[in-house]
Parts: C-alpha cells; structure tokens; sequence
C-alpha cells in the first residue's frame, strides 16, 4: 500500500475484512504471513506492537468512546500516556482535530450526550489526536442511523481529500466510488478481486463479486 | 421480674459511647482503603499474565472467604507474634478488616470489570495505550460504577464486622459498650442504645457513599 492511498475493503459478513484490518494493529493475532506498517514488521514483540498502534488510527463501528471522560478527554488521553506530550498541547491538538470534525463546540460535552454520528467524528478526531500516517476504518457507519451515514462519510472524504492513508471496510459503495483508489473484494477470507472503483464496479469480473455487487446496490 | 429500665446509665455513657463510634469509623474507613487498594491490585493481578499471580490471588480468595472473621483476627493477633510479628489491637483490626474486606472487594471488582464491552479495551490498545493503562484509565471507573451498589454493601458489612474486632479488644463501640455494660449490668439499654449508634453510622456511610457517587460516577450513560 502507497502512502495516501485509499483502499476500501468490501465483501459478505464473515469474509474476514475486519479480521484483515484488525490484524494491522495487532487487535487479532496473525496466523500466517507478515504485515510491515511504516518499515516495522509487526511480530509478538510489544515494542513492535507498539511501534505500530502508535503510527496506526482506528476508528470502530460502535465508536468505543470512554464514557467517563468528557469528548475533549477522549482526545487528550491517548497523546498524554502513550505519546508523552504535554497536556497544554495535547488539548490544543485536541480541539484542532474535534473542530476539523466541526464537532468543536461539544468538546465538554460526555459521549453519551451526543448522537450516534457525532460520536463518531469524535472518535475519528481521537485517532487523529495521535498523528497516526494510516487510519483504519472498520464499518464505521455500519452502526449509524441512516440521516447520520452521511456526516461521518462526509468527514471521511474530507481527511481522504487531505492525503490521508486511508483503509476503509464498508458497504458504502458511493463512498468508494468517490475516494477509493482501490476496492479490494473479499469472501470467505480470500480476497477475490481488486481494482480501481470504475472498473470494479462497471465491470466486476468474478461471478462472486457480480452477485454481492447486484446484492448490495439493489437496495441503494 | 422486677427490672426496671434506666437509660440514664446510657446518657451518662454517651460521651465514651460516641468516642466508640468514632474508634469504629476509623477502623471501617482505614479497612475500606485498604479493602479497595486490596480489591483493585488484586482485580489486576487476577488478569496477570503469570501464572502464579494469578494462582495466589485466586487462593488468597478461597482462603478469606470460606473462613471465620474471628479466626482470622486471633489468628493476626496471637498467631503471628509466636513467629515474631506483633500488632497492637488497632492494626491487627484494621488488617483483618482490610485482607477480609478485600478478598470481597476483589470478586466484586472483577464482575464489574468483566461487565466493561470489549471494545473499550480494544479503542484503548488500538490508541496505543498498553496493558496497565487501559485498566487504570479507561475500565476502572466504569467498572466501578457498575458495582458501586454492591461493593458500597460489602463496605456497610465491614464496618459492622468491626464489632468482631472487641475480640481483640481494640478500640470501636462494640468493646465500650461491652465495657460499660460490665460496670453498670444495664445490658438491655446499653445494647439497644448501640444498636442505634450502628444503624446511625452505616446511613452516615451511606451519606458518604452517595456523595462520592455523584461526585465520580455521576457521568451520563446512554
């Protein structure tokens, strides 16, 4: 994968997209092969592990904010304990990131206050609070009610228009169309086909992927 | 039949009755911190990736639960100086208070902490936050607050198993009172008096309680 490439990962439930992805940042033990992110090569070492969370954002599908801790909180704790950096910058980092999100004005606000949707963009502003030089999406509107889909897509396209490396499962097929520089189709743990958005969708070549794209636009 | 009830002994009594009561909640609060302190190191210690850390916590459990408060005070106090560790009363209670308390505490602890969604854990590792700091920063309250109830109930418990403490003779309101109660045989209106000493100080806990409630765990939930 290139640096600013976007990759949208696509496929049936079960066809290992988010098993692939959480195996980036070692959220899933590798069975086989090896994974290199940013020159390190993630083996059961936790200095390499931990080498490779740092540079590595992710973004879930059920947000995973800390409850207990305000939206701004969320932002802050990370770069303090794991990066080391002051708190005074930390929340200036912060608030930079949760008013990239335009989700500045909430900052005191605790998750639980906000909808659905902005929870999200905090949680896509807290992996930002870490610099990270790739962000792992995985299903992150999967979870959304559908009038929220597109305010945390929107804030995706905005970070993909900015350079950001980008991995994205989804099943949001307008999303890759816009941003991806390459789908990637899985089914049962293989992937299947992979191309540029146009073609992959104008022209999928295999019956599998043919079916689960007739499957999933019928209701777009 | 001919007893006749007489509380001015107690009103006489009621200045050492009330020094009692503060003795008991000295004893309640000092085995309560040590009780958590207990609780939370085991709670992580249980999770260990060693083995035999786990192992002593887990026996540590089985030993303080399944035996007698009593014996284990006795055993604090006039077992361990034969093998020359001697503690004055207070802190064999507070000792006593504190492992028992905290064998309890660990067990309601670790619900709590296994009650926290996975994804939290997960949202704390993938920030890049390691092992120890996603327990103290990000499961440890919520875990708290989930079984704040029953643990606040266990710290209500302790603070009355201190009337056991008598035993040892150290200094709380069940050993005034067995005091006062030798000197004036008014055993009827000493014992129902400091019955409601004991119901006063476990709601005065409960008072506590409540406050350090809304002031840690008063965050909304969905």
């Amino acid at each position: 994968m290139r640096k600013g490439e976007k990759i949208v990962l696509c496929g049936p439930s079960g066809s290992g997209k988010s098993t692939l992805i959480r195996c980036i940042n070692r959220l899933e033990a590798i069975e086989q092969g090896s994974i290199v992110v940013n020159g390190h090569r993630l083996d059961d070492s936790i200095k390499a592990i931990d080498v490779v969370r740092q540079d590595v954002g992710m973004v879930f599908q059920s947000f995973n904010l800390f409850p207990h801790m305000t939206v701004l909180q969320n932002c802050m704790l990370a770069p303090i304990r794991a990066r080391r950096i002051g708190k005074t910058e930390a929340e200036a980092t912060a608030r930079k990131y949760l008013e990239r999100v335009r989700i500045g004005d909430q900052a005191e606000k605790y998750p639980a206050q906000l909808s659905g949707g902005q929870q999200q963009r905090v949680a896509i502003a807290r992996a930002l609070c870490m610099q990270p030089k790739v962000m792992l999406f995985d299903e992150p509107t999967s979870a959304l009610d559908p009038e929220m889909v597109k305010e945390v897509l929107d804030t995706m396209i905005g970070l993909a228009n900015d350079g950001m490396t980008m991995i994205c499962v989804t099943h949001e097929m307008g999303f890759a169309r816009q941003v991806a520089d390459r789908v990637i189709f899985m089914a049962e743990g293989q992937i299947i086909e992979e191309g540029e958005p146009e073609a992959f969708f104008r022209n999928p070549q295999h019956a599998r992927t043919r079916q689960f794209l007739g499957e999933i636009l019928a209701h777009h | 039949m001919g007893y006749t009830l007489d509380f001015s002994v107690v009103w006489h009594a009621m200045p050492a009755l009330l020094w009692g009561c503060v003795g008991t909640l000295g004893l309640a609060l000092a085995g309560m911190t040590l009780a958590m302190v207990i609780g939370v190191a085991g709670v992580a210690a249980r999770d260990s990736k060693a083995a035999w850390l786990r192992a002593i916590v887990i026996g540590f459990v089985e030993v303080v639960r399944n035996t007698p408060f009593l014996v284990q005070i006795f055993f604090l106090f006039f077992a361990l100086p034969l093998i020359g560790l001697k503690l004055n009363p207070t802190a064999t209670a507070i000792i006593a208070l504190g492992v028992n308390g905290g064998a309890y505490a660990i067990e309601i602890i670790r619900g709590g902490v296994q009650s926290i969604h996975k994804g939290q854990v997960e949202a704390g590792y993938a920030l890049g936050l390691h092992k120890g700091q996603v327990f103290r920063f990000i499961v440890l309250k919520p875990a708290l607050r989930a079984i704040y109830p029953s643990l606040t109930g266990q710290f209500i418990m302790l603070t009355l198993t201190s009337s056991i403490c008598s035993a040892v003779s150290a200094y709380e309101l069940t050993s005034v009172a067995q005091r006062i109660e030798s000197d004036t045989f008014r055993s009827f209106e000493v014992y129902f008096s400091v019955t409601f000493l004991y119901l006063a100080i476990s709601w005065l806990l409960m008072l506590g309680f409540a406050a350090i409630s809304h002031r840690f765990f008063s965050y909304p939930t969905r």
